[in-house]
């Protein structure tokens, strides 16, 4: 692929926040990288690089993106502002978030997102909202949002994207010193594409509690990446995914432990159905200045169709020894010993299977959320199986 | 009334012989023990009459309620009351006792074109077969003998057989693993459970259970056979003498 | 752990650093067609070896150097490396142990290899103080052992012995006269040429290593045994070893290999090729003390080698099991492709990384066949300012019905300017296969330390015990003179570690 190209179909224009033509440069750089080339293994970017040309035109002008909604109507804690209106000084703060972390060589996509955009959205809160702050990517373009929430802050964040056409989202969050933030996601529709790059940054002694739920989609990719650059900062991901036949689901989480005493747990749990390919890559890298680092990992994954492929990479990247660390990843298929104990209490082969396939997702599934995650869940599992009550 | 009726039973597992011939029958309102050294085919008899895919069934035939036993699933055969305690009961992570038992319990009536029982209804039956047990109320809330202890997993088979009500229970080696204080309980609830219309099946390696739960006849198993039945009197013997009394006489 | 304990940690003794002082013949260093034809001509090879190999090299030329590795160091100059180095007194080709130079040998009694046939394997480990002739008499097993020299085998222990039972021991180079059409049909059967970068390269120039093979049902009556030693300066080592196990035959062989201490860093490019056929078992067990270069990183081996086993016939195995002390960089990933049904590969790794180490190793499990099973155990423990990787891949295609992995990485760090790294890649087309991987990273616990010490175990020993304890499901793979050798070897690894 050649960046020269594909810049070629963009749209060319100057933003106060971004440095298109440094973007540009990036890009050139990252798409021959070592590291794209191996985060890409089992899902070729070229269909999402493809997708950026199909983008409604132009894409720059479309103002607000993203559906807010937040609850109880506006609050005084919670302050939206699209880039393009942002103050000198939250400007330099955008540029500054977005160059630290997002527009590294890591995530091409990051730049041709923001090439794409044109605009972003930045979210301050500034103290406790009363109610949770609710967004929704519904359209099919391509938006930056970053949310900066201030020390000493709690938040319930839920966000899904809805839209069915190819879109991708790049969020930035950044926790400071003691906040608290509990994130519901969904990326449930069954899009043409969809990349999402969620990035927090967690401040000293701030937790992060993620809960995240996937379908596959024709296409789908994941990107998930915490620094946890605060003494004692946290974060919990629990994911649950289920891929239908034919579908696409790639994700991959980074937890760069960067401070001491850091804490992370993550779970996931996925099955693949049919002719699926479902990708989970989950990485942890403490770093050299990070003694007392606790992190934990696993992914279990449940192929149910002889078609299904699954692949999973537990990474562990450790550079001091005052750790404690462990991954574990699982691909296999139900129980047939549980399968056989639910029989002899007398249920059905095929409502013993259901019930354990959902209680295998359920177990990662709870919060605002886990309602209607359960349900979609449901009712693809019946789709599959249509014996199913 | 005759409750089963097993007929010179040979199966083999993975290719390999393991009951070979076995002939058995219980009657309505009695409680028969198998016992038998390590690898003799307790175990094996016990999943064969639950339905067990891995067990096959070379030769012979077991009537339950004369009914041909081996035509039926797995469910089919829990449907009309034949129940099994699992030497090892299996953990299912995410689906919470309460949850399990209610499926089952529903499962079973819609097969018998009965009246699903009502929550309220489910929910005291399994409160109160829980107290009887000596298990906390939490317990049923907490996933299916997930981190349960031996002893616990033990007693949430016996709370099961208390709320399906089977016809013929069959335990595999329900007092493994427990202490003797757990011993009582659990046997305590087995008796609560036995009545002139229904039968059990215990299998056990040692007489120490039937201390508690007296059975009306006592058989040996060896070599994948039935060798000697006889009256409790035959469990005293062998707990004196051992096993190799039997081989050697 | 105080720091004082870590950094004595660093200080290690290379005990096989020595240098043999004899007459060698030395190609000059570079690489073009015509050492290729050299090394070809050397060995008589036939004409379809010689364009074999020109193959190789043409493939090679077109290749790049592999960076995908979690390793660091400045690019190889394959100009500056000579490609062979023989002593001179093998020239003539002495045609037993007694013509051979006493220097040679004296070499290997002092790294304690026996090359006497009254004598037994004492160690790859310990140099003078426990040569081979202070071995107990009988009651230990015979090793049968092939010596390779730098470029050259220079002989080959109780041949007839093994003759007897139809099995046939002896470098490569010698087989490739005696057995053409084993090695025809075999060579770069499982490894092909262009494999890559380094496997390229070992097949056009590779100089000798061992050809063993097992006739039908024929149990190996003891233990075979390669002993590789590079001496000479700036040369490369690329030995060649093909182990073909027939139906039903069985063989355990060891490799042991070290180096003498110098300033460069030396190139060890070899490839190891294992087919088994149906209900074979070939057992490959590997002691790899290469020298490791100085404890600020200076000198030691490139150990860049491509080990691949093939499980050709039903209900074959396939089992490596290595232990990885020494080399600067040890690049490796002894593999099984399990092509039979119901066939088994095992895969049971300790490596330790001391000082500027660096260890990128690992295995690949591909299921090919019906209900194939593998096993990886791997413990890779870091100390000073070394880095350990493991890199996995298992792979189950749509063929391997019912296919079973387990694997379990555990990582000990010892201080904290080390670095332990797991990469393990599982990839499932099947959906009745059970794959499960675990991992671990663990620091050597202050409190294990203390209650060692508390009981009167100098810290020392305490550490010895503790990483051996930490590897004892792998020692306990190698063959029993192999396991005692193992553990001394991580003792002498990590010696001085405490003041």
């Amino acid at each position: 692929m050649n960046a020269a190209e594909i810049l070629n179909d963009l749209p060319s224009r100057d933003m106060a926040w971004l440095n298109s033509a440094e973007a540009a440069e990036r890009l050139s750089m990252s798409l021959v990288s070592g590291v794209v080339k191996e985060q890409w293994k089992y899902t070729p970017i070229k269909g999402f690089i493809d997708g950026f040309n199909h983008l409604p035109t132009p894409v720059g002008e479309m103002a607000n993106p993203v559906t807010i909604v937040i609850g109880g109507g506006e609050q005084p804690q919670i302050k939206l502002t699209p880039f393009s209106d942002a103050a000198a000084e939250d400007l330099d703060y955008i540029r500054d978030v977005l160059h630290r972390g997002i527009f590294s060589e890591r995530y091409p996509l990051a730049d041709l997102t923001a090439l794409s955009a044109g605009n972003g959205l930045f979210i301050q809160v500034s103290d406790t909202p009363e109610h949770p702050l609710i967004m929704d990517f519904s359209e099919t373009v391509c938006t930056p949002v970053v949310i900066s929430v201030s020390a000493n802050v709690h938040l319930e964040l839920m966000e899904t994207a809805s839209a069915v056409g190819f879109h991708t989202q790049f969020i930035r969050l950044d926790l400071g010193e003691h906040a608290v933030v509990h994130h519901a996601r969904s990326a449930l529709a069954n899009a043409v594409g969809h990349w999402s790059l969620l990035q927090a940054s967690i401040a000293q002694s701030a937790s992060y509690f993620v809960q995240s739920y996937a379908s596959g989609a024709e296409r789908r990719r994941i990107d998930t990446q915490i620094f946890l650059h605060g003494r004692g900062a946290s974060v919990e991901i629990d994911g649950a995914y289920l891929v239908e036949n034919g579908c696409h689901l790639d994700q991959q989480t980074i937890i760069e432990h960067q401070a001491a005493d850091t804490f992370s747990k993550q779970r996931f749990h996925g099955i693949g159905l049919g002719k699926s390919k479902t990708t989970f890559n989950g990485r942890i890298h403490i770093h050299r200045n990070a003694p007392g680092s606790d992190a934990a990992l696993t992914n279990k994954n449940l192929a149910l169709d002889p078609q299904t492929t699954i692949n999973t990479k537990p990474e562990l990247e450790i550079y001091t020894d005052d750790v404690k660390c462990s991954h574990g990843a699982t691909v296999g298929q139900l129980s047939e010993d549980a399968v056989f104990y639910l029989r002899s209490r007398g249920l059905s082969d095929e409502g013993a299977r259901a019930m354990l396939a959902t209680a295998f997702l359920k177990t990662c599934v709870h919060g605002p959320l886990a309602d209607i995650v359960e349900q979609r869940f449901l009712e693809a599992l019946s789709r599959h199986s249509p014996g199913l009550e | 009334m005759r409750l089963l009726e097993v007929d010179d039973l040979h199966v083999t597992v993975a290719g390999q012989q393991i009951l070979t011939g076995l002939s058995l029958s219980i009657d309505a309102g009695e409680v028969h023990a198998i016992m038998g050294p390590n690898g003799s085919g307790k175990s094996t008899l016990a999943n064969v009459l639950a339905g067990h895919p891995g067990y096959e069934i070379t030769s012979g035939s077991i009537r339950y309620k004369d009914i041909q036993l081996e035509d039926l699933k797995v469910e089919e055969r829990a449907h009309l009351g034949l129940f099994l305690a699992f030497q090892y009961p299996v953990e299912i992570p995410g689906v919470s006792n309460m949850e399990f038992m209610k499926a089952a319990l529903d499962a079973q009536a819609k097969a018998r074109n009965e009246e699903p029982m009502s929550a309220i209804e489910f929910m005291k039956a399994a409160r109160s077969a829980a107290q009887q047990l000596d298990l906390n109320p939490d317990f049923l809330k907490r996933g299916v003998n997930e981190g349960f202890s031996g002893g616990e997993k033990k007693r949430n088979e016996i709370l099961q057989l208390l709320l399906l009500q089977p016809t013929l229970a069959v335990l595999d080696e329900t007092d493994s693993g427990l202490d003797i204080d757990a011993i009582q309980t659990v046997s305590a609830g087995i008796n609560r459970f036995r009545n002139a219309d229904n039968g059990v099946l215990l299998i056990t390696h040692y007489q120490r259970l039937l201390d508690y739960i007296v059975p009306d006849v006592v058989h040996v198993l060896a070599n994948g056979r039935i060798i000697r039945s006889g009256d409790k009197s035959l469990a005293v013997t062998l707990e004196e003498k051992g096993y190799t009394w039997l081989s050697a006489s | 752990m105080s720091n004082r304990f870590v950094e004595n940690l660093v200080e290690r003794e290379y005990d096989a650093g020595f240098v043999t002082d004899i007459e060698s013949e030395t190609l000059p260093p570079g690489l073009d067609e015509s050492v290729v034809r050299f090394i070809s001509a050397k060995k008589n090879e036939p004409e379809w070896l010689t364009d074999w190999r020109l193959e190789a090299y043409r493939g090679w030329q077109a290749m790049t150097a592999p960076k995908w590795a979690h390793v660091h160091f400045p690019p190889i100059d394959f100009t500056a490396i000579s490609y062979f180095s023989a002593p001179k007194s093998l020239a003539d080709g002495p045609s037993s142990l007694d013509e051979v130079d006493p220097e040679l040998l004296r070499t290997y009694e002092k790294l304690g290899i026996p090359l006497h046939e009254q004598e037994f394997l004492a160690g790859v480990v310990k140099g003078a103080d426990s040569p081979a002739t202070s071995s107990e008499p009988s009651s230990r097993p015979n090793v049968a052992v092939d010596a390779i020299f730098d470029s050259v085998s220079i002989g080959t222990t109780f041949k007839d012995k093994l003759a007897e039972a139809g099995v046939v021991f002896c470098p490569i180079s010698e087989a490739v006269q005696t057995h053409p059409e084993l090695v025809r049909k075999y060579l770069g059967s499982v490894v092909p040429r262009k494999d890559n970068f380094y496997a390229a390269l070992n097949s056009a120039v590779y100089s000798d290593g061992s050809f063993v093979y097992i006739p039908p049902g024929v149990r190996c009556p003891m233990e075979l045994s390669t002993y590789f030693r590079i001496n000479a300066q700036n040369t490369g080592q690329f030995e060649r070893t093909l182990i073909i196990a027939e139906a039903g035959s069985y063989v355990s062989y060891l490799e042991g290999c070290t180096a003498p201490m110098r300033d460069e860093n030396q190139l060890h490019a070899a490839v190891v090729e294992l087919i088994a056929l149906d209900d074979a078992e070939i057992k490959y067990s590997t002691v790899q003390n290469w020298y490791p270069g100085d404890k600020n990183g200076k000198g030691g081996i490139y150990n860049f080698v491509t080990k691949r086993g093939a499980c050709i016939g039903v209900r074959s195995k396939i089992s490596w099991t290595q232990v990885e002390t020494g080399s600067a960089i040890t690049w490796k990933y002894p593999s099984v492709i399990l092509r039979g049904d119901y066939s088994v590969g095992e895969f049971y790794s300790v490596a330790l990384t001391n000082n500027y180490q660096q260890a990128d190793t690992g295995t690949k499990m591909i299921h090919l066949g019906k209900h194939t099973r593998s096993t990886i155990i791997a413990k890779g423990i870091s100390a000073g300012k070394s880095n350990s990787t493991y890199r996995g891949l298992v792979r189950t295609s749509p063929t391997a019905i019912g296919a079973r992995n387990y694997t379990q990485c555990d990582s000990l760090l010892i201080g904290s300017n080390c670095g332990a790294h797991t990469f393990p890649y599982i990839e499932s087309k099947n959906a009745s296969a059970i794959i499960e991987h675990e991992a671990t990273t663990s620091k050597l616990s202050d409190e294990q330390l203390f209650l060692c010490q508390q009981r009167g175990i100098d810290p020392e020993k305490a550490v010895g015990m503790i990483v051996n304890g930490f590897c004892k499901e792998v020692f306990r793979q190698l063959p029993m003179e192999f396991a005692v050798e193992a553990g001394k070897l991580l003792e002498v690894s990590l010696e001085g570690a405490v003041g």
